[in-house]
């Protein structure tokens, strides 16, 4: 259980912030505490890379601060823990956060009517945005084609249906 | 005797727990923690009964078997890692109608299409 907490941690840091997350992420459980510039010296990233990072696993409560006064020179020191306890729900916010995304691209892809020109980067249309312009594609000048978005409902659905399960058993 | 079968209850359980909505097969199980088949069921049934698992009769091989699936599962990533909403720096202002949606997110889209 342990084990995997931890490899679920180091995914969830890998996510969040890349390669160097996980650095950080790694040297924070090893020491229980650090500063940026204890951080920066053990894992060689540069000092703004770590603050940019340490913000963005804060803004998903992965990582916490805290202000410690030095008995000695009395300044205060910035510190950085894991937050390690709120991992389990950390991932559950996150599927639920992801199943109302998806839900409402569902009900986007289920209410319209796609088209397409045949440049497939060019993208899709809404009927609305293909009437506006004809149905010539505004980017290349291709006539638009009706896009069967079926499938992409049927995998939605699916989807959601999956997360929805999944959220009501863990 | 109460410690091993407690050690044995645990060790099954997380086993379940690990094997998510798919549930692993009674049969499989102990084989894989090296139990006897009684032993096994008497630790399945307990399961089944403190409502920790859902025990469905299936056919397996010519022979009935039972599937065993936690109610609590543990938390995992996996069914979620590669959709590109995950962790998104964007995420909370994301939202219908916002100049940053789902319904219009090229991130999304892009992943939609490779999917279907």
């Amino acid at each position: 259980m342990v084990l995997m907490d931890e490899s679920l941690l180091y995914k969830v840091a890998l996510k969040i912030g890349g390669d160097e997350a996980v650095k950080i992420v790694g040297e924070l459980k090893k020491r229980g505490k650090a500063t940026e510039e204890e951080l920066a010296k053990t894992t060689g990233i540069r000092l703004n890379e770590i603050r940019k990072i340490l913000i963005r696993l804060h803004n998903f409560s992965l990582v916490t601060s805290e202000n410690v006064q030095d008995p000695q020179s009395g300044w205060l020191i910035f510190y950085w823990r894991l937050q390690e306890d709120q991992l389990q729900s950390i991932i559950k916010a996150q599927k639920r956060r992801i199943l109302e995304k998806l839900k409402a691209r569902l009900e986007f892809e289920k209410t319209h009517d796609f088209f397409f020109c045949n440049d497939k980067h060019c993208g899709r249309y809404t009927f609305e945005e293909a009437v506006e312009n004809f149905f010539r594609c505004p980017q290349c000048g291709g006539t638009l084609q009706h896009f069967d978005n079926s499938k992409i409902i049927e995998f939605l659905e699916k989807k959601v249906e999956s997360l929805k399960e999944e959220l009501e058993h863990e | 005797m109460t410690r091993k079968h407690n050690n044995l209850e645990y060790k099954v359980l997380q086993i379940i727990k690990e094997s998510g909505s798919q549930g692993i097969l009674q049969s499989q199980l102990w084989k894989r923690i090296g139990a006897t088949s009684r032993e096994g069921s008497r630790v399945s049934l307990k399961l089944e009964k403190a409502g920790l698992i859902e025990r469905i009769r299936e056919l397996h091989d010519g022979k009935w078997t039972y599937k065993l699936i936690a109610k609590k599962r543990v938390v995992t990533l996996d069914s979620v890692m590669d959709i590109p909403c995950i962790f998104c720096l964007q995420q909370d202002r994301c939202d219908v109608g916002s100049n940053i949606s789902p319904t219009t997110c090229k991130r999304l889209s892009e992943w939609l299409e490779k999917q279907s």
